[in-house]
C-alpha cells in the first residue's frame, strides 16, 4: 500500500482552504484523510470533503476541501492511502 | 572538569512510536542544569521535540522518531564564557561552571559557537539508548549559541529550539550552512553536503532534476567585486519557492551555491528548502512503522431519533494511523432516507488524535446506528 502526505499548510480560524491534486490514476482507490498539527485545546479543529473530477485520459483530480472549526488557525496535514 | 562533575540520572522515552530498533532515535541530552534545575530541562526538551514537529519534514514523518530525554546534573549551572574570542570585541564573563559535558562558548574563536567534549556526549547516548541515531545537548544558558558536530549543541537562548533544528540539521543530515559568513569564495571544490554545490551546468548540478528548465541559472549571483561584503540578503530574482542556484553558502560568500533563496540553514526561522527536506526525509522515511493491518471494527451504538443529529467521540488513536470512519443503521427504517455523518477531528497531542463522528438520521423514524472503523494504514 502506497501512503503519503500530500499536502500541508495553515488554514485560518473559522475558514476553509481547498487544496487540489491531479494526475491520479483513475484505477487506484484512493482514500483521504485530513489531521491537523496543531494540537487543539477542546473540541473538533477540522472537517473535510472530497471532491474528484475524471480531467481526461484515465487520470483524477481530486479537491479537498478543509474546515477550520475552531477559533485559532490550525496547520493541517493531508494524508492520501493508495488502497489498490 | 567534565563526567565527575555531575552524575547520568535518568532516561524517560517521550516519544514512542514502536520498536526502538526500528525507529530513529533521538537523544536529548542535558548540560549544565543542577539537579535542581532537571525540571527546567524537561520543559526545555519538550519545546525543542514541539519544534522539531511542526518543522516540516520531520512532521510528515513523525512517526518514524522516538524521542529520549537523559537527565544529566552538573554540579554548576551554565557554561563556559572565555573573557576573550577572536570574533568578539566585547569581554566575556569568564565563567567557568563545572558541567558534566564541559561546553563552552567560542569554539575555535567564534563566540556563539558552543560545544563541549563530543566523544563523552555519544557515550552517555549510547549508554542510555544503544540504538540511538542522533543526539542534541542542551546547554542551560541563555547566550545565543550552538553548533553541530557529530552531535548537536544549542543553549537556552529564546531562539534555541529553532537553533537546535538547525544543528541537528548538521549532525544528523551532514546539511552544510546555507549562508557566507566566514570566507569570500570557496575554494576547495564540489561539498559532499547534498545542499550546497559549486557545479552550475544545468545538467549535472548536484539537484538538477529539481530544477525548472525556465529558471535561469546561476539564478542569484553576488555580483564581481562584491564577495567581501557582509552577507546581506539579497531580494530573490524570482518567486521564492524557486529551486535554482543561489550564490553563497557553506559559510563562503561566492564560488558556491544552494538550491532556493531561503532555508533554514540559511535563516534560522525559515522553513527548510527542498533540498534539504528531501536529504532529512532520506533519513527518516526508511524508520516509519511498517502496517500490518486493516483494522477493522465498530467502535460505537446507539440510537439517533428521527431528524435529530448525534455526535459521538473517540479518543486516543494513534496520529499514525489513516482511520476512515462509516456509520449504518442497525435497525431498519421504513420511511425514505438514511442516515449520513460528517467525521472531524482534533490533535489532542503530538501522538494521538480524537475523532468526532456527527450522525444525523434524515428519516421520520428513530434508528439505531453502528460507528465502523477502518484503519487502513499508517503514515
Amino acid at each position: 500500500m502506497q501512503v503519503g502526505t500530500q499536502f500541508t499548510g495553515p488554514v485560518p480560524a473559522g475558514a476553509t482552504q481547498k487544496w487540489f491534486t491531479h494526475s491520479w490514476p483513475l484505477a487506484a482507490n484512493v482514500v483521504w484523510t485530513v489531521v491537523p498539527t496543531t494540537i487543539g485545546g477542546s473540541g473538533a479543529q477540522l472537517e473535510w470533503d472530497v471532491q474528484v473530477q475524471l480531467a481526461g485520459a484515465g487520470l483524477l483530480t481530486y479537491w479537498i476541501t478543509v474546515k477550520n472549526l475552531s477559533a485559532t488557525e490550525i496547520q493541517v496535514q493531508g494524508r492520501y492511502a493508495v488502497l489498490s | 572538569m567534565g563526567a565527575a562533575d555531575g552524575a547520568v540520572v535518568s532516561t524517560t522515552k517521550i516519544v514512542d512510536h514502536g520498536p526502538d530498533a526500528s525507529r530513529w532515535c533521538l537523544v536529548i541530552l542535558s548540560e549544565g542544569y543542577q539537579a535542581a534545575e532537571l525540571t527546567k530541562f524537561h520543559a526545555d526538551a519538550e519545546a525543542f521535540v514541539s519544534k522539531l514537529f511542526a518543522t516540516p519534514p520531520f512532521t510528515e514523518n513523525w512517526c518514524a522518531l522516538n524521542v529520549f530525554r537523559v537527565d544529566v546534573s552538573s554540579t554548576d549551572s551554565g557554561a563556559d564564557e572565555p573573557v576573550a574570542c577572536a570574533d568578539d570585541p566585547s569581554p566575556g564573563s569568564g565563567k567557568t561552571p563545572a558541567t558534566f559535558f564541559d561546553a563552552t562558548y567560542c569554539v575555535a574563536g567564534t563566540r556563539r559557537l558552543l560545544a563541549g567534549d563530543e566523544a563523552l556526549a555519544l557515550a552517555t547516548a549510547s549508554a542510555a539508548v544503544p540504538e540511538v541515531d542522533a543526539t542534541v545537548i542542551i546547554v542551560n544558558n541563555p547566550i545565543y549559541g550552538g553548533a553541530g558536530g557529530s552531535v548537536a549543541w544549542f543553549s537556552t537562548h529564546p531562539q534555541a529550539s529553532d537553533i537546535g533544528v538547525h544543528e541537528l540539521g548538521h549532525s544528523a543530515f551532514r546539511l552544510e550552512d546555507e549562508y557566507g559568513d566566514a570566507m569570500d569564495t570557496w575554494t576547495t571544490g564540489e561539498p559532499v553536503e547534498p545542499n550546497v554545490t559549486t557545479i552550475t551546468a544545468r545538467a549535472t548540478t548536484k539537484w538538477h532534476e529539481l530544477i525548472a528548465a525556465t529558471t535561469p541559472l546561476p539564478t542569484l549571483v553576488r555580483g564581481a567585486g562584491n564577495c567581501g561584503g557582509p552577507d546581506s540578503e539579497q531580494p530573490s530574482p524570482v518567486p521564492e519557492s524557486t529551486v535554482g542556484l543561489f550564490e553563497g553558502g557553506a559559510r563562503a560568500r561566492c564560488g558556491i551555491y544552494r538550491s532556493m533563496h531561503t532555508c533554514k540553514m540559511r535563516i534560522l526561522t525559515d522553513p527548510f528548502c527542498v533540498v534539504c527536506k528531501r536529504a532529512i526525509t532520506a533519513v527518516l522515511a526508511p524508520h516509519l512503522p511498517q502496517f500490518s493491518g486493516p483494522y477493522v471494527g465498530t467502535q460505537f451504538t446507539g440510537p439517533v431519533k428521527a431528524r435529530q443529529t448525534v455526535t459521538w467521540f473517540t479518543y486516543d488513536w494513534p496520529a499514525c494511523w489513516h482511520a476512515l470512519w462509516t456509520v449504518v443503521p442497525s435497525t431498519p427504517v421504513t420511511p425514505v432516507g438514511g442516515v449520513r455523518w460528517e467525521t472531524r477531528v482534533q490533535r489532542t497531542s503530538r501522538e494521538r488524535i480524537q475523532y468526532w463522528v456527527a450522525v444525523t438520521n434524515d428519516t421520520d423514524q428513530d434508528v439505531t446506528v453502528d460507528g465502523r472503523y477502518a484503519v487502513v494504514a499508517s503514515v
